[in-house]
């Protein structure tokens, strides 16, 4: 994860660098940029995305607990399918 | 439901860089993911693996909330949650200090400059005595607390915090001004009692103000008084006040001995104060209440409801506030019989009830507050363990016999 991270931050600081070249002061813009409606949604959407995905192994968990699927019913259902 | 509100920024708020506003927002969908993501799970595990465990070893079902305490506390999902949820806490603080910290000589200015704005009178006592039950805890963990240090006499940074910090906790739910409690008891009024003029007002444990200026809004002829044991609190909220162009008085008393006259106003009210205070204090605002209120005058407090309307898991919910989230006073309140408390101190008997102040949040627009997104807000099933109740706020009402 840090290293995930410390790679995003240096790509993007790159990126900001390379425009800076061509003459787009990046950061600025950035700082002056108002997202819409549109945006904001974008973006909520993908960090309730992300936070799904890292919190899966416990969710699953509670979804488990709700099914009552339980180690034993796993074995008990194997057992009824070998059974047959 | 996408949350995507955003506050409404004034004067003395500091603007964050892209940076320190992605950390803001991140903080705040992760609440968002806790609440809805996490907390519907506690249900299924305490049902499917915590309770069988704890008869197994009880050989007797759990029968309250201290029982479904015990039976949670060592189920891995759960300490799972209150972890996240602790460190949503913190991280959520964190995110606010950086801006405030960047901005700080430039905010102090701007509070001065607006404060000078407010017409309203600015009280702050020398050597006021901050009740224990606020200082001695940073409650919902935010760093500082309410009152601060009072060695810092002109300092704001810590309602500027509060002012953030909260916006962030509460999701933006109470809007984009962090006023829903006040707009919805005045909305509530303005319905049942269109007839009730109150011209003076005092909001008890008023901290910035959030709930207070809309009293000012929806009665502009009306003299306001917001009170708060937090130095810092309500100094920023004068300052906030005159940037949004309002004149309403704000001063450093405690709501337990205010030095207001008695039968001084027409309406007193509060806002999630008496959940603050303690067994001791909360008899003693009521009381407060009654003497300074006029002949006839109303009392109302906005706060969660008494345990005894609600199952007893809902309980345990709410109840992790008082362990995780430094609200020590949380959980014993809700055992507290408040009718009979408000009775007690002289209240019309006839008079005292609880009743619900629907949400006002659906009013907004722009800013991430689209009409569908305000509806889900406002008209939520009350859900323990979210924020705010789903559909409207608990208030406790009481009139003193004319
Ligand atoms: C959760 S905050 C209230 C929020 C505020 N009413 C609003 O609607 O935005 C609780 C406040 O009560 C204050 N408080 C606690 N005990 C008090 C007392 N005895 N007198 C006055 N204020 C008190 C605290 O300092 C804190 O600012």
């Amino acid at each position: 994860m840090p290293e995930r991270v410390s790679v995003l931050a240096d790509q993007l600081d790159a990126t900001q660098r390379v425009l800076a070249k061509h003459s787009i002061d990046a950061r600025a813009e950035i700082q002056a940029l108002v997202l819409d409606d549109a945006a904001l949604e974008e973006r909520e959407a993908r960090r309730q995305a992300m936070l799904e995905r890292m919190f899966y192994l416990v969710r699953k968990e509670a979804a488990e607990a709700a099914g009552k699927e339980t180690t034993e019913s796993y074995f008990a259902a194997l057992d009824a399918i070998a059974e047959r | 439901m996408l949350n995507t509100f955003q506050q409404q920024l004034h004067a003395v708020l500091p603007t964050p860089t892209p940076e320190e506003a992605s950390r803001q927002e991140f903080a705040k969908s992760l609440k968002h993911f806790i609440q809805q993501g996490l907390l519907p799970g506690l249900q299924p595990v305490y049902a499917g693996r915590a309770a069988p465990r704890f008869e197994k070893e009880a050989g007797r079902s759990p029968k309250d909330r201290h029982d479904i305490r015990k039976a949670m506390v060592s189920d891995n999902y759960f300490r799972h949650y209150a972890a996240v949820n602790r460190i949503s806490q913190e991280l959520l603080w964190d995110s606010v200090i950086d801006s405030i910290e960047r901005e700080e000589d430039a905010l102090r200015a701007a509070a001065a400059e607006n404060s000078a704005k407010n017409r309203g009178e600015l009280r702050v006592p020398e050597n006021f005595q901050v009740p224990r039950y606020v200082s001695a805890l940073d409650i919902h963990c935010m760093p500082g607390g309410y009152a601060g240090d009072p060695e810092d006499p002109d300092g704001v940074s810590l309602g500027v915090l509060y002012d953030r910090g909260v916006y962030l906790y509460s999701m933006g739910y109470t809007g984009p001004f962090n006023d829903d409690m006040g707009r919805s008891v005045v909305n509530y009024l303005k319905r049942k009692m269109p007839d009730f003029k109150p011209k003076r007002i005092l909001d008890l444990g008023c901290t910035v103000g959030h709930s207070t200026l809309p009293y000012k809004e929806l009665f502009p002829e009306a003299e306001i008084w917001g009170i708060d044991v937090g130095g810092p609190m309500v100094r920023y909220a004068h300052a906030r006040a005159g940037a949004f162009g309002l004149d309403v008085n704000f001063a450093q008393m405690n709501a337990e001995e205010t030095e207001f006259e008695d039968a001084s106003f027409d309406l007193v009210v509060s806002h999630i104060l008496l959940h603050e205070t303690s067994g001791k204090a909360m008899p003693r605002v009521l009381e407060e209440c009654f003497r300074v209120l006029k002949p006839g005058g109303l009392m109302i407090h906005a706060d969660l409801p008494p345990f005894d309307l609600m199952d007893p898991f809902t309980q345990f919910i709410l109840d992790n506030e008082t362990y995780y989230n430094n609200e020590p006073f949380w959980g014993a309140m809700r055992d507290l019989d408040q009718v009979a408390m408000a009775k007690q101190a002289g209240f019309d008997p006839e008079s005292v009830r609880f009743d619900t102040a629907p949400m006002a949040v659906m009013e907004y627009a722009g800013a991430g507050y689209t009409e569908d997104s305000a509806a889900d807000v406002a008209e939520r099933e009350f859900t323990a363990g979210e924020f705010a109740p789903g559909g409207g706020w608990e208030v406790l009402i009481a009139q003193k016999p004319a």
